[in-house]
């Protein structure tokens, strides 16, 4: 029996095509206002930033094998590690989960054939072109050297290309809000009839939460862009205390942007998570309404802790003490999704399929990352931390043991959905294993030295930090290989890998409920919509190799034989 | 304009929305998009959508409110003292133009929910003539203080000699010349051509973008207070012995109480950036670097005050970029009223650039008493 057969029994007649497949040529692609392929021109897109910026973090790593200069100078070392970190936070991870995975996902789970506004989520995506654009004019030219941050005064003085980046900056950030804007309106009223707020999967209300963020904190950035612009071109003089401004209101501006963006990066990849280990582990998930409601909670606490990134900065006393403890606030929502997800796992049946190794790496690598983060909001102990490696480890241990990570164990799940093939599962687990352990060995020792005095953003360093420095080199080449391996089962999956069925993994959310790869509108047929994380009724069929509902029993006499795999 | 079907720029009805994959039109009409299940829940979502952008809008504002705030509070005799250069009566003027427009915006929202085109049209074509109402008259205003010298911090001048100035008011209407002209001629152009369609929609544009030069005119013609104000304030600027006295006009009585602990204020911040001030007061005055402790307080108070027209040009020229989207929406607007494609179950886009416009209103009414009415 075809694969179209297949389908024919599972979905009532067969789909001719799917968003793939709907209609061909570049313009169909580049023109597109299918959410599906927005999302996947996305992905492509974070995907070369996140290879070029990574490339560029190698580097560095490299050059920091030894004490002294090994191939870059100084001032190509500031450029390179400002590159880094601008390309990796603005172009890649902010929108990595919500506009790549996020596009592709959101409007399936939710079970709605788009996002409220297509014309926009395109728009949205030139937009993340247009600032990439401006980032990559920046390199080109007189590649900045401000550290990501773009702190004032030295901002203004530079000569390298901050207007462009700047721009960058700008523009991005509408990319950023539009996309915000468009999950928040589909979220409330794209809804099919039966899908209440409390049956949505929590992918949705990470997304919502950090749609909230988007919206609030991302015109803010917007604006700081605008004054630092107008400060170089006509010298504007908000932030030259030689004019009467104050350089310490850009730290704030910036901050009170960049902190919650922080959240931005975090909320989507805890709720990939939420996902991962309920499906993968084939129970429950534990607590539902808490993590529902510990996304929101971090969303508005993520307003209130800016402060603590100028402890050092002079501000008064008593404001440091209050963003003190207001930043240990954050601890409780972040725990309580942590004790939910170990709560799921007790008792699950846990499947180490590779979605679930990058789960399981999320829980451990994210644990570090936060209990690490309290230090650092401790007062007596950020004046000893403050800008030393221990702030650099602390905040990889988040933003890539925690949103890299979660990205990619979304991408592995997704990814049969997405392109209707299934990888190589022992490839992706090793994969996942190296990533982990490459990562564990890069940043580890970076706590260490941190601690003992290590500045962050510094050339060159004293011989006693050698053997930390060198660690962290070999381990940054492990953590690249495992990408590559990770990369490599993706990509030959698409030509070598088995069809996926409509359900590989025994998910009960809705995007399982269409065939693999959705059709243009998604779902064929009016959606059911259920608990999404109820598995009793859902079966593994050996005839589609993947998983259906019970009840409709999947006319079992007229398919004598089990299907052979087939691959193309 | 009494029949409600749609109809494109030829005067033919429209078909059907042609998307890329669907030719079948919705049933609830040619512009309810395939995604929505109804009419109402396309409206809504626009709605929400709009209303989130407003709100991204004021986030978007409220990083210069911050930095007016903080400024205010550091430097509160500055402000008493620069704002007198604005005038009440202009921007007074101009928030009745706005408030004025906010409610012929209103207006055309009501028209097309009841189908009543012509109205709809007229109200948009006055709101439009009252945006160009403002943005004539604050033409006026930047002009007249680029020639006093009143430019932000870096640029500020005010009290030296001005030299030979370019041609300010006339570079910046220039874009506004150049539509009304060239609207006048399409509309000239295709009224010769019988294109009715076109005809219509540039002859509101150009009756609109004449609102432009009616706003130069009125505040040419306006009995201002400005100049009296610019000749007291100048005259006392310069004539001042006392360092710390401030430069406000004569209508502050108390200003030398406020002025007293800013002046130590003054003097602290001045011995902390002494150096950066000796360069600027290099780059303004070259030959008075010696002229001592007088000259630098003077040289701080005058620098101070184009750190408030830093904030006031920075916030109003943003409210004017806004008012300038907001023109463009208005134009979209009156190309889809003229070719009616409102109804009762689809005047979205009416709303939703109303509550644009009323938030563009809005924010005006903040800046004027914030900038324009400093006690």
């Amino acid at each position: 029996m075809s694969i179209a057969k297949q389908r024919e029994k599972l979905f009532g007649h067969a789909p001719e095509t799917n968003f793939l497949t709907e209609s061909k040529g570049w313009a169909s692609w580049l023109c597109t206002l299918d959410h599906k392929r927005i999302g996947i021109m996305y992905l492509i897109g974070v995907m070369g930033a996140f290879c070029l910026a990574g490339i560029f973090a190698l580097i560095l790593r490299i050059e920091l094998f030894t004490p002294g200069q090994m191939f870059l100078g100084n001032q190509t070392y500031n450029r390179m590690f400002t590159l880094h970190g601008a390309i990796m936070v603005f172009v890649f991870i902010i929108p990595s989960i919500p506009a790549a995975l996020g596009n592709f996902v959101l409007p399936v789970m939710l079970g709605a054939k788009d996002v409220a506004f297509p014309r926009l989520n395109l728009a949205s995506f030139y937009l993340w072109m247009g600032g990439t654009f401006f980032f990559i004019v920046s390199m080109v030219s007189n590649a900045l050297d401000t550290g990501w941050t773009f702190y004032t005064p030295y901002s203004v003085q530079t000569s390298t290309a901050v207007i462009a980046a700047t721009t960058g900056v700008f523009i991005l950030g509408f990319s950023s809000i539009f996309t915000g804007l468009n999950f928040i309106v589909t979220v409330n009223t794209m809804r099919p009839p039966g899908m209440t707020w409390f049956k949505m999967p929590l992918m949705l209300w990470a997304l919502y939460s950090t749609a909230i963020i988007q919206v609030l904190a991302t015109p803010v950035l917007a604006i700081t862009g605008l004054l630092l612009m107008a400060e170089r071109i006509i010298g504007l003089g908000i932030f030259d205390p030689a004019l009467g401004g104050d350089p310490v209101l850009f730290q704030h501006f910036f901050w009170f942007y960049s902190h919650p963006a922080v959240y931005i990066m975090i909320l989507p990849a805890m709720g990939i998570i939420s996902e991962l280990i309920a499906v993968h582990a084939q129970k429950k998930i534990f607590g539902y309404d808490f993590i529902a409601y510990s996304s929101i909670a971090i969303a508005l606490l993520s307003f209130l802790v800016w402060g603590h990134h100028m402890f050092t900065s002079g501000q008064s006393e008593m404001v440091i003490v209050i963003f003190s403890a207001l930043t240990f606030s954050v601890a409780i929502p972040s725990a309580v999704k942590v004790f939910n997800w170990v709560a799921t796992l007790y008792k699950g049946s846990i499947a180490l399929t590779t979605p679930m190794c990058y789960a399981l790496s999320f829980i451990f690598l994210f644990g570090i990352g936060g209990l690490t983060g309290l230090p650092l909001g401790t007062l007596s102990t950020d004046i000893h931390l403050h800008d030393t490696y221990f702030v650099v480890a602390h905040f990889h241990y988040v933003m890539v043991g925690g949103t890299l990570i979660a990205f990619l164990g979304g991408l592995f799940h997704w990814w049969p959905k997405m392109f209707g093939r299934m990888y190589n599962e022992r490839g992706g687990q090793w994969g996942a294993l190296l990533v982990f352990v490459g990562f564990n060995v890069t940043f580890f020792p970076q706590f260490i030295m941190g601690s003992r005095g290590m500045p962050r953003r510094y050339a060159r360093y004293d011989p006693e930090y050698q053997i930390f420095h060198q660690l962290s080199t070999i381990g940054a080449i492990i953590l690249g290989i495992g990408l590559l391996i990770a990369g490599y089962v993706l990509i030959t999956s698409l030509y070598r890998g088995k069809r996926a069925p409509g359900n590989p993994w025994g998910a009960a959310t809705l995007e399982f409920q269409c065939c693999s790869p959705p059709t243009f509108h998604n779902f064929e047929h009016d959606v059911i919509v259920n608990d999404p994380y109820d598995y009793s009724s859902i079966e593994f069929d050996e005839k589609v190799d993947g998983y259906v509902p019970v009840e409709p029993a999947p006319a079992e006499e007229s398919a004598p034989n089990p299907l052979p795999a087939e691959t193309t | 304009m009494t029949t409600a079907k749609p109809v494109d720029v030829n005067g033919n009805a429209i078909e059907g929305h042609s998307h890329d994959d669907h030719h079948h039109e919705h049933p609830d009409g040619p512009f309810i998009a395939h995604h929505f299940e109804t009419a109402e829940q396309q409206f809504d979502s626009g709605k929400l959508g709009m209303w989130l952008f407003l709100v991204q809008e004021i986030l978007f504002f409220s990083g210069l409110f911050v930095a007016y705030i903080i400024y205010r509070n550091h430097n509160p005799e500055i402000f008493e003292a620069a704002h007198v250069h604005l005038d009440k009566w202009l921007g007074g003027l101009n928030t009745l133009v706005l408030l004025f427009s906010s409610l012929t915006m209103a207006w055309a929202v009501r028209c097309s929910q009841l189908e009543q085109h012509l109205g709809a049209v007229i109200n948009i074509v006055i709101t439009m003539v009252c945006a160009n109402i403002f943005l004539g008259v604050k033409a006026i205003e930047y002009t007249h203080k680029w020639e006093l010298g009143l430019f932000w911090a870096s640029a500020y001048t005010y009290g030296q000699p001005q030299g030979d100035h370019p041609p300010y008011l006339l570079w910046i209407s220039a874009p506004f010349i150049i539509c009304t002209l060239v609207s006048t001629m399409l509309a000239i152009y295709f009224r010769v051509t019988a294109s009715d369609f076109w005809f219509k929609f540039f002859l509101c544009m150009a009756i609109s973008f004449s609102g432009y030069f009616g706003g130069l005119g009125i505040a040419w013609a306006m009995p201002s207070a400005e100049h009296a104000d610019h000749g007291s304030a100048h005259g006392e600027v310069h004539a001042s012995a006392d360092p710390g006295h401030n430069a406000s006009g004569e209508n502050h009585e108390d200003d030398d109480h406020n002025g007293q602990p800013s002046d130590e204020h003054a003097k602290d911040e001045h011995a902390k950036d002494e150096h950066a001030k000796d360069e600027h007061a290099g780059d303004e005055h070259a030959g008075d670097e010696h002229a001592g402790e007088s000259t630098h307080d003077q040289q701080k108070q005058e620098v101070n005050m184009g750190g408030f027209f830093s904030i006031y040009y920075i916030m109003t020229g943003l409210h004017a970029i806004h008012i300038i989207a907001g023109i463009i929406a208005l134009t979209w607007l009156l190309y889809r009223v003229l070719a009616l494609h409102f109804r009762k179950n689809y005047f979205g886009p009416v709303e939703n650039v109303g509550l644009y416009w009323h938030l563009v209103d809005l924010i005006w009414i903040y800046l004027f008493p914030m900038m324009y009415l400093i006690h």
